[in-house]
Parts: structure tokens; sequence; C-alpha cells
């Protein structure tokens, strides 16, 4: 994670320190999530966490593990299919958040003929395309481009968990392990757990394999290092204690 | 008494999307915070979020008292967050007293709220707490206390966080809550007082609530109206 020396911690409507705010010769300064811009030149942070500025992107954030996944284009998401309409499922991304549209036409190799079968209650890796606060926001299952599916689409069989956004926004880093210290995952598969897994950027981590032992014991893994917030000595403690009961 | 100091908890529920235990003075509210949801349909504005405050006390469901303390909070905390944003959105803010003074106990038994300012700060609080918990985005968090006008047996000087005996022999209470940027945000009175009684409470509650701020840069006196 690109980080400033020092952790800075800032409450709702507090002044941000000029000298904490990055600057480019080049690239425009970009407002991450909790921040806001107020005319004509404050920068005010809305929510309660660390200050983390990227000065190479010239990025500026507020970091905070909870709340609700609330959908921001381009996100990763688990979906549970809520119902079909005539054109689109109706999608849940967060139990009573308002559903989002996954359009039947929006998977791999998808016509008017060959339209995908999604009972309600089945899970869904997806992309999302659009959101705006006025509109419902947009999933996709398929690369518009391509027309390739990417490793997304329906996800069959295996375990849905629940875990903090922070969790999952951590191991959907390029390099979990080094910079979101999350290593519960690689230790397993190193002691010889087979399964896959799905990360969603909505808090939701969908876990696969051979042996229903391991699924629970991966999601019961992940679980337990987000919510006592573990560090990587403790990680590789617990994952070595659960591998030994697998065996 | 021994004044014992304030004692919080942060996100300890796991069902909830964010949650505050506050203690303060014998008295404990556990806050939960969830949203943005989706409203329901009747209830939906197409333009702003709304915010639903429930408000149960130790015992029993809550009645017409309860409800009028939720409209307080809910006007409060309508101003901190930003509503614009979650259009057709609902947050919920649900209060539960755990534990109340000795002297709110009638017979051993828990009434409904009857003395409701000293109430509102710790409920207030406690929902700022949670609402932190929870991530959801505020324009300033705001702080509050009650102030008491002590009769002229007491001294003249307005007494901060007064403890529930000085309350129950106070002439006036006030109950006074200001923005981060010093922005009066609540202010709701008991008893009677005159107005230099009035403006000393005043003082007395920004100079604490604002402590951060210098004197010159306190906001003017916005929402004074219908004190």
């Amino acid at each position: 994670m690109a980080s400033s020396t020092t952790a800075t911690f800032v409450m709702p409507g507090d002044e941000i320190d000029p000298s904490l705010i990055p600057s480019h010769k080049k690239l425009p300064l970009r407002l991450g999530p909790g921040l806001r811009h107020v005319p004509p030149n404050k920068i005010v942070p809305v929510i309660a966490g660390q200050i983390i500025t990227d000065p190479k992107k010239n990025t500026i954030w507020v970091e905070n593990a909870g709340g609700r996944y609330v959908p921001s284009p381009g996100d990763l998401v688990i979906g549970t299919v809520h119902r079909s309409t005539m054109d689109a499922f109706q999608v849940h991304l967060a139990d009573y958040s308002a559903p989002t549209l996954l359009p039947h036409m929006a998977f791999e190799l998808a016509s008017k003929k060959n339209r995908p079968q999604l009972p309600p209650g089945s899970l869904v890796y997806a992309r999302v395309v659009s959101a705006r606060k006025h509109m419902d926001a947009e999933l996709e299952c398929v690369n518009p481009t391509t027309g390739k599916a990417d490793g997304l689409g329906p996800l069959v069989n295996g375990m849905l968990f629940h875990i903090s956004l922070g969790m999952s926004r951590r191991l959907l880093m390029a390099r979990p392990a080094s910079d979101g210290g999350v290593v519960v995952l690689d230790e397993l598969g190193a002691l010889g757990a087979a399964f896959e897994t799905a990360v969603g950027r909505n808090g939701r981590i969908w876990v696969n394999s051979e042996s229903v032992k391991t699924v629970i014991a991966v999601g019961r893994a992940i679980q337990a290092a987000d919510k006592e917030q573990l560090s990587v000595e403790q990680q590789k403690k617990l994952v070595r204690k659960l591998m030994k009961d697998l065996s | 008494m021994m004044k014992s100091h304030p004692n919080g908890h942060l996100s300890h529920l796991n069902r909830t999307d964010g949650s505050a235990t506050l203690s303060n003075e014998g008295y404990q509210v556990v806050a939960s915070v969830n949203g943005p949801m989706e409203a329901q349909r009747r209830e939906e504005n197409p333009f702003e979020a709304i915010i639903d405050v429930v408000l149960r006390p130790l015992a029993g469901i809550g009645g017409t008292r309860e409800r009028q303390l939720e409209s307080i909070i809910e006007r409060a905390l309508r101003q901190l967050i930003l509503v614009k944003r979650y259009p057709r959105c609902v947050f919920q803010v649900t209060l539960q007293v755990t534990q109340t003074h000795r002297g709110d106990l009638i017979n051993d038994k828990a009434v409904q709220a009857h003395k409701k300012l000293a109430w509102v700060a710790s409920l207030l609080h406690a929902a700022i707490l949670a609402l932190l918990a929870a991530a959801v985005p505020l324009k300033e968090i705001a702080t509050c206390v009650v102030i008491a006008t002590p009769r002229e047996a007491m001294g003249r000087e307005p007494i901060r966080n007064p403890s529930a005996e000085i309350m129950s022999k106070a002439k006036s209470l006030h109950l006074l809550c200001f923005t981060t940027s010093g922005a009066l945000l609540l202010a709701e009175s008991e008893g009677e007082c005159t107005l230099e009684e009035w403006d000393a409470a005043m003082c007395a509650g920004r100079a604490t609530c604002c402590r951060q701020l210098p004197i010159g840069e306190i906001g003017p006196n916005v929402g004074l109206t219908g004190v």
C-alpha cells in the first residue's frame, strides 16, 4: 500500500494539513473515497480514518475498513440473484441495499435464443459498469470489448463468506501478501489445501473445493483474520493449526 | 457523587454496518447504524436519504416521549449526514438504552423517558459514534453538553454535565450541541432562565464543545430559532 510515513487520522469536517496533500507537475489531484471538495479550494474528510496518499498517481483518500458497500464503477463484486425480470436479473450486493441490474445479454455468448438461466439465490461474479446515485447500478459478466468472460459469470457450488470491506480490498490488491498483509490464502495453498476463491469488493468471498472441510476451513480462516485483525505471524499460526485439524 | 469518565466501544455488533456503546454516569446506550439501505416505496424521498431513528427504552417499547426524542435526534443527524448523496435510501439508527440512573427507576422499575435532556446528550453521542463506525459520510461531527443553571443558593456559575442530583435541583437545564466548525446544532431547554443566564449557559456550552477553535473562529448562531 502506498502510504505516507506517519499515520494521520482524520474525523469528518477536520482540516487537512496542506503539507499532506500531494502535488504533481502534470497529473491533476484525484480525490479517493472519504474526501469531498468544497468549492473553491477546501478538501474535507467525510469519514473517520487514516489519510493515505499516493504521490506517484497524485491521489489522496481516507481508509476505513467498516461500513456498507456502495457500488462504484469498475468494482468486482459477488452478487446474489434476487429475481429475473424481462431483460435483466435483479442482483443484491448487500443485504437490504437497493438491487442492481444485470442484463441477460451481459454474459459471454449470450443471445436472445441462448440466455442464461439463474434461479433466485444463485451467485454471480460481476463487474459494476455504472453507478449513479439517481439510477440503479448496472453490472456485467463479460468484457464488452473482447466478448470474453474473463473469469466473471455464475459461481456454482462453493460457499459464500461475509468479510469486512477493508479485508476484501486487501485481498483484491495486486499483491495481497506484501501490500495488504493477508497471507492466509497463500499459506493454506502452500500447506497443500486445494481450493478456489473469488473475492468481491462488496465484502464477500466465495470459496470452492472438492472437500467441504477445506471450504469451511478457508472461509473461517479469512473471517478470523479479518475480525481479530491478525498479524502475518498470527495468520500463519492459525493456518498451521487449521491444517493440522484438517488432516 | 464521583464523576466517571465516559466509556465507549466501537463496532462490537457483527450484523450491523456500524455500532457503538457509550456509557456515562451510570447511563448506557447501544447504538447501531445500518445504511444506506433501500427505502420503502411509501417513505422514500427521490432527492435525499431519510434517517430513521428508533429509540428503545430500558423496558418495554417506546411511547410518545421516545417519539419526541427520536425526532430531535433525527433533525440533528440530518444536518450532519450528507443526505443528498443517497437519494431513495434510508439510514437506520437504532438506540437501545441498556442501563439508566438509579434516580430514573421508580420502585426499582424502569420508567419511560421523562428526564429527557440528560438523555439526549448520551443518545446523540452514541449515534454519532455508530455513524463514524459505519463510515457514513458526514459533513462534520458534533458534540453536546448539558448545562445546569443553579438556583441562587448554589452559586451563579453554570454547571457543565451536572450529576443527577444537581439536575433535579437546578433552576434550568440546557442541552447545547455544536458542530466541528462551531455552529450551534441543537438547543433544548427545560425550566426557566433569564436572558443573562441563557447567555452564560451558551458561553459555557461553547467553551466546552468548541475547545479546539480560537474564539474568533466560532461560527454564527445558526439554528438559534425555536429555542
